[in-house]
This record gives structure tokens, sequence and C-alpha cells, in this order.
């Protein structure tokens, strides 16, 4: 299986260097954006399969970018886990509404940003199966309907 | 009269509220009833699924062995996830002809006292020889042969010909002691030879292997699934369809007899759990009734009544007339001379209050300092190598934790001040002070951000200026304060000014009386301040943009604490603003508080020469970056002008050499893996070129080889690093080639 590519969106490198810390000896390829503009801008190049979103971002913050990037259809089923100091039950659920798919609070603790990651990549995966396996079905179909053509002319 | 209707409309509203309230108690049962059963219906689920995964163990492996099948066990935590099972266990079936055998076989195996039990001449047995946990409660199971008693036998067999999970009727399991002695029933699913489930019933009666089950104490299962409420109902279980005491499973309750008053509630429910029925009887017990029954109707009846009697009560006061009133009055008055003694004792209570939050906060900070002073000094000690030798990540990870601490550090020293200014523990402490030093010193403070974001800090200080008494320590922390927010708020490559000047302001008590202040400006041409936001800016812990889009750092205390210190010296702080445009601080300092004898300090005075800072600010590094995968790139550059860089980009080997003759950066991070010209290649044109030669360049490979390494240095690249590339480590890099 190709190499997982996490996308770390956090207007402080500090935070990043944390993450990298934690996710050491872990075969992932990360990547990091200053700003959730520059996330949105170069997702085609980032090509995420999770995204680490901070909320307090200057600019646009965390909670805008995810909503942004699941109103792309072709990223909205990327998991996005949202990493914020905020904890009441108000900002959490802020952050869900506005599409995350799972949030981490700071201080990042290691256990829980490795299962976390781990999980939501499990439900990309199996997502992403479900997805090849949706294409195969219409690829047959179309197939299928090609041959009855086919067939109907023949006749 | 008023009191015979009054009395009979309270009677008609408590009996409505006695219906209401019946249904809503009905409600109310009825979704606890709910809740318990599917929560063992859910339970019931996921022990099914325990032995679907180690009938999956099974399968996998042809035959798990006892080690095998105990790990597995064991990362299930049975205790912590599956409360309520007993143990997860095999029972193999033993064909009479290879009994002696296989006994031979499993006393080898470390079990010398093994045997088949109970004793006797039967064909098949079937013997449980793995039991999880294998503790000495499970231990009395080893080795008996379930197939020799009907009512596990028979669910045995129902598993085996239907291919599927089937459970037992009401049996005591091996494991009881003597002692409380529980109802239980076990949970069987078969495993067949060729692991998937034969399709006739033929052929899985010969295929069967064993089973894999799982013994269950009914106390133990029901324990957890009553929830919060335990206590309130009364839970009877049944085996089959029929209530029978001699079926009786379970009851939760076991205080005897109970009468809630609520028997109509009863609800009886049949369940079929892996195609075995149950019947669960549950009653109300007096607890619950109690909780949520019965009281509205009460209280409105109490109520009403009470309020019939007080409209009589009242007609009646109001037929007798004004000496009532006026005794009233009189009592009034007393009640309210003893009110204000109360809020008087109250008022006093309120300042010794706030008094202790202060002294409070004061000490708090102290005691958080002390360790952080550790935490800072060890840090420091480490990254000196005091302790040990350290590699470049351990520096980078001790480097955060550096400034991490020093910002945590700064957070409690700025509490710790207004605590302290606030419970008026603070003594000036005035000295003769030359404004120019303190502004140069105080300019050192911010002078990093400034260069940082490129803005140039223009200082004009009046030129006669005389030594003042001032607390130096304090309106340093001041115009600290000020220029770090005025950097702060302004965009990159913008002006702040500081102007300090003698000037006259009219006193409040007439024009004619004028006296002289020193006035400190701080101008920006920043974000500014809406007017309706100046009213807040001098608060404790308030910062005007909201919490979640927090472009600026910061405690928000800077300004209070600002405010608190003029204001002690007897100054003051004026602000004009104008969003978008900028603003203007003024800090004035009354001159009865300067230097009385400016003469004789004028000649100590050395007029002080500030260095020049209002030339443009030194620049930070300028990097070339080639790299030609978009998304490093845009890591990389995001990475590195987070940190403070300034990046040229290019893609490939021609543009990197163009872009270092025309801009000569101080670094080239070079990929080497480029389409086009190489990156070897181009670090050897790059090295050809006098100007360039001795820019450092740090190459940057996919290939982890250790000859890589070799042919990057020789391409005259003087460090390398491979893909993936750690960023911190990299940084680390960058910094130690350029203080070269």
């Amino acid at each position: 299986m190709a190499q997982s590519s996490i996308l770390v969106v956090d207007d402080e490198p500090f935070n990043f260097d944390v993450v990298e810390l934690y996710l050491r000896g872990l075969d992932y390829n990360l990547h990091y954006a200053a700003s959730g503009k520059m996330a949105l801008d170069y997702l085609d190049s980032y090509q995420p399969d999770i995204i680490l979103l901070d909320v307090m971002m200057p600019e646009m913050d965390g909670i805008e970018v995810c909503k942004r990037i699941k109103s792309m259809s072709k990223w909205q089923t990327v998991p996005v886990i949202v990493v914020t100091a905020l904890s009441t039950k108000d900002d959490l659920a802020r952050c869900l509404e506005a599409g995350a798919d799972d949030f981490i609070s700071k201080p990042v603790n290691r256990i829980e940003l490795r299962a976390r990651i781990n999980s939501m990549l499990r439900i990309k995966r199996q997502f992403d199966s479900m997805d090849n396996l949706v294409q195969l079905q219409y690829s047959t179909i179309d197939q299928l309907e090609n041959a009855l053509d086919e067939h109907q002319n023949q006749l | 009269m008023i009191l015979v209707v009054a009395l009979g409309a309270t009677f008609g509203v408590w009996h409505l509220a006695r219906e209401d309230d019946r249904r809503e108690i009905k409600t109310n049962f009825d979704f606890r009833v709910d809740e318990t059963i599917s929560r063992l219906e859910q339970r019931m689920a996921a022990y099914e699924q325990v032995l679907r995964g180690v009938r999956g163990l099974f399968v996998s492996l042809k035959f798990a062995k006892r080690d095998e099948f105990h790990a597995y066990v064991e990362s299930l935590h049975l205790e912590e996830n599956y409360k309520g099972i007993q143990g997860v266990g095999f029972s193999l079936i033993v064909p009479k002809s290879q009994k002696d055998r296989h006994v031979a076989t499993i006393r080898k195996d470390g079990f010398p006292g093994y045997t088949l039990r109970p004793k006797g001449e039967r064909n098949p047995y079937t013997s449980i020889i793995y039991l999880e946990p294998f503790n000495w409660r499970n231990q009395r199971a080893f080795g008996y042969d379930m197939f020799s008693e009907p009512v596990r036998r028979a669910a045995m067999e129902q598993a085996r010909d239907q291919g599927k999970t089937s459970m037992s009727g009401k049996v005591v399991l091996v494991q009881e002691t003597d002692k409380q002695v529980q109802s239980g029933f076990l949970m069987y699913l078969p495993v067949y030879k060729k692991g998937s489930t034969p399709v006739t019933l033929e052929e899985r009666r010969t295929q069967i292997i064993g089973w894999v089950y799982a013994p269950f104490r009914m106390g133990d299962l029901m324990a957890g699934v009553a929830g919060e409420h335990t206590g309130e109902l009364d839970f009877r279980v049944y085996d089959g369809a029929e209530v029978a005491d001699s079926m009786q499973m379970y009851e939760s309750y076991t205080g005897g007899r109970h009468e809630s008053g609520l028997s109509y509630l009863r609800t009886v429910k049949r369940l079929e759990i892996n195609g075995h029925p149950w019947t669960l009887v549950i009653d109300p017990l007096p607890s619950f009734a109690e909780r949520i029954g019965g009281g509205k109707p009460k209280v409105i009846g109490i109520a009403g009544i009470g309020l019939s009697l007080l409209l009589t009560l009242v007609t009646w006061l109001l037929a007798t007339g004004r000496k009532r009133a006026l005794a009233l009055a009189t009592e009034m008055n007393c009640e309210l001379t003893e009110r204000n003694q109360q809020l008087d004792f109250a008022n006093r209570r309120l300042s010794r209050a706030t008094r202790l939050r202060d002294e409070f906060l004061a000490n708090m900070s102290h005691e958080l300092r002390t360790p952080l002073n550790a935490i800072l000094g060890m840090t420091e000690a480490l990254q000196e190598e005091v302790i040990g030798p350290i590699v470049d990540h351990q520096r980078q990870a001790l480097h955060t934790i550096e400034v991490s601490g020093n910002h945590l550090l700064e957070l409690i020293n700025d509490i710790l001040d207004l605590a302290k200014i606030e419970a008026g523990e603070i003594v000036l402490d005035c000295v003769p002070v030359s404004m120019q030093q303190l502004c140069k010193s105080s300019l050192l403070f911010v002078k990093q951000l400034a260069q940082q974001k490129s803005i140039c800090l223009e200082v004009s200080i009046q030129a006669d200026l005389p030594y003042f008494l001032l607390d130096e320590r304090r309106i340093r922390q001041v115009l600290i304060n000020l220029l770090n927010n005025a950097v702060k708020f302004s965009p990159e490559g913008g002006d702040v000014k500081l102007t300090v000047r003698l000037d006259q302001t009219t006193n409040n008590n007439g024009a004619s009386l004028k006296s002289d202040v020193l006035l400190i400006e701080v101008i920006d041409q920043g974000i500014g301040i809406a007017p309706e936001d100046i009213g807040k800016l001098f608060q404790p812990f308030v910062q005007i943009d909201g919490a979640l889009n927090r472009q600026y750092s910061g405690t928000g205390l800077g300004l209070a604490m600002v405010k608190q210190i003029v204001e002690l010296n007897g100054g003051r702080v004026e602000v004009c603003s104008e969003v978008g445009k900028g603003s203007r601080f003024a800090v004035s300092l009354p001159c009865d508080k300067l230097a009385a004898s400016t003469t004789e300090l004028a000649v100590k005075a050395q007029l002080d020469t500030l260095p020049k800072l209002d030339e443009s600010p030194e620049k930070p590094h300028l990097l070339l970056l080639v790299e030609d995968n978009e998304a490093n790139m845009y890591t990389f550059s995001s990475y590195l002008k987070a940190k403070g860089y300034r990046l040229l980009l290019a893609r490939d080997g021609n543009e990197a050499v163009k872009l270092a003759q025309a801009n000569l950066p101080s670094l080239i991070l070079m990929d080497i893996q480029l389409s086009g010209v190489d990156g070897l290649a181009a670090i050897r044109r790059i090295r050809s070129d006098k100007k360039l030669a001795n820019i450092p360049i740090i190459a940057l490979t996919a290939l982890a080889m250790p000859e890589d390494r070799e042919r990057c240095l020789a391409a005259g690249a003087d460090d390398y690093l491979s893909k993936p590339v750690k960023l911190s480590q990299l940084v680390g890099k960058i910094q130690k080639l350029l203080l070269r």
C-alpha cells in the first residue's frame, strides 16, 4: 500500500514540529501548510489522505477551512481532524457542524494523535475501497449495457 | 363563597394533572424498559461477535494452539470490554475411540491431572480443552464434557445442525461453587473442519470438530444492563416463553415484596436471542415511583388549597383597612434598616474577598514560576550539553520546550504584575532616568519582531531632555508593551514611530493653569481600533478580536498593565485610533514627578547617541529552494516562511542557476532528482561560478543510498538530507550553515 499522506495546517510551525516528532518512525508522508488559504489552494498538490487542521489561525480560521474543504466534492471524503485548544461543547459542536470528522485537543497527546490518525485512515481506506467497488460496478453496468445494445443491433 | 369557588377550581385542575401525570409516568417507565432491553440485546450481539472472532482464529490457523488461543482472548480484554462474559472457551469433540490418545496428549501438554468429566462411557465425548481467562473459577470446567448434560447438549446440537450461534436454557455453571450460586447459560458457535458451514445437515454432523463457547453468569451479566437507575426497576428474566418460577434465571430486586402503587405499569416482554426465547417481567419499584411519580397533582392540590385560603385572607385584609397597613409600614421600615446593615456587611466581605483573590493570584503565580524555572533551567542545561551529548533533532525539541516555556513564563509574569498592582503591593522605585537610554533599551525588545516583519522603527526624542524621576523598570514595561502592540498590529513593511517630548497640558481646573508633562507617543499604521472598542482596551483579559479568529497572540494583559502603571505614576494614557489607518497611544507623565534639579543632573548627562534604528532593518535570510514536487515545495516553503525566512523557488536546475546568479541567496536547498538539468549538475554549475561558490548548499534526495551522500558532497554540497526530510532537522542544518 502506498504511503499515506498527512497535511498539517497550522500557522505555528512549532506545532508541526511536534506532530513530526510524535509520528516519527511511522510510514507517513507529512506535508505542511502555514495557512488555510495555502492549504485550500494547493490541495491538488498535497493530495492528502488526512488533514490535521488547527482552529485558531489568522485570516481564515479552521472552521471556515473545514467547511470549504467539505464543500469540494473531490476532497469531502478526506477525513479532517481538528486540533483545538477550545474544549467547550459548543466549540466541539461547531467543529463537527463544519464537517470535521474528529478532533484532538491541545496540548496534543502522542498516543491519542497516533490512534486518531490510524482510525481516520482506516475509515478513509474503507471509503476508498467502497468507492472502487462502486466504480467497478458502474463499469460492469456500462459493459453490460454495451453488450445488450450490440445484441439488440444484431437482432 | 370565594373559598368554595376556589376549592372547586383546585379540584378540577388536580384531577387533570393526575391524568397527565399518569401518562408521563407511563412514558417514562416504557422508555426505561425499552432502553434496558435494547442494551441487553446490544450486549448479546457483542458477545456473539466475540465468538465469531474466536471462530475466525480457528479458521485462519486451521486449529488454534493453546498459546494462540490464550493470546487472542487476552487481547480482547474481556473484563473491560465485554462485562458479564465469564470466559471464552473451546469444546472439542472426542470420539470414543480416540479418548485415551486425547487424554494422553493433553496430559503431556502440562496438565498431568487431566481427565474427561463426568466419568462413564459415552460416544462421542466432548471436552473443554481451552477456557480463557484460565483462572481458578474457569479451571473448574477444564475437561468437562458438556455433551453429557441434556440442556447444554440441546443447544450444542442446535448450533451444529443450524450452523448458527445458539444459546442454552437455564443451567448452573460448572464454575459455580457452593457460595452465591447464580443461574447461568451458555452461548455456542460451531466450528467445522473446512472453516465454512457445510450445506447439508449430514455434512454438518460429520464435519463438526467442536464449539467455540462462552459461559455467562446471569447476575454478572445483568448487573451492568440496568443502567444508571439500577434499583428503580424490578427486572426478572425467565428462560423460555412462559413465566414460571422454576424457570426464573434472574431477579434484579432482592428485597422481597414491594408495593409501589404503580402495579398497573407491569410489563411482560418476550425476546428471542440467538434463537432462544427469554421472557422479561419488569415492575417499577417504590424508588421509581418516588423519583418520577405522583408529585404534580399533590403539589397542585396543596398549592390550590393554599391559594384559596390566601385569596380569602386577602379579601379579609382589604376589609379590615389601613390600621394594618400602618403597622406593616413600621415593620417594613425596621426590615429596611436591617437590610442596610446586611448590605454593609456584604460589602465588607466583598472587599475582603477581592483582596484575598489578589493575594491568591500573586501567590499562585509565584508557585507556578518555581517549577517553570526548573523546566527552563534543565532545558538550557540539556541544550548546553551539560548533562550529555545530544543530537540535532533533540536540540530542536529542546528549543521548542524553551520557547514555549518562556512564553508561559511571560504570561505568568504579566498575571503576577497585574495582581500586584491591583493588590496595591507595588511601591514605585523612582530613580533619575535618561529617556534616551530608556527608549534604547525598550526598542531592543521589539527589534527582532520588527525585523521579521520588515517594519521600520522611527525614533525621535527631544534633544535637551533632562533626567526624570521615574520607576525605570515599570516605565520600560509600558514602552515595551506599547511598542510590541504597535509592531504586532502593523502590516508587513509598515512604520512605527516613537516620540518623546515635553508638552504642556491644560489642567482640569481651568485653561489658565498649564503644567509641563512628559509626553511619550507610539504611533503605528496598523489595523486600528473601532471607537466602540476603545473602552474595552484597558480591561484585563480582553482582546478586541474574538476568540476564534485570533490573528494576534497575547494574554490581553498588556494594556491593562500599561494603564495601571501609568496611573500609579500619576499619569494618563490616551488613544486615538481609526480602523484601517492606525493608532496613536499617548502617555503623559506629570512634571512634578520629574527630576527637580535638572541642571545638576544635566551635568552628569552624557548625550547618548542612539544607534541608527531608523535605517531599514536587517532583512531575513533569503533561501533558494529547488524542488519539482509541488507538495514538497509547498510544504517546505510554507514551513520556512513561517520560520521567518524569505524564499525563492525554482523547479529545475537551469532556473536554479539563473535565480542564484540574479539574487545571491544566503543558502540553497537543492533536490537532486530534478527533470532536465539534474541537481548534481546544477550544484556543479553553481560551484563553478565565482560569485556563488561560497553559498552553502543542502542537497535533498529520496534515494537513501550511502553513495548518494558522497556524490552530493563531491559535487559541492555542504550537507545532505534524505527524504522524507524532517523539517525541524532541516531548519537546524540551515541555521548551522548560516552561522558559519
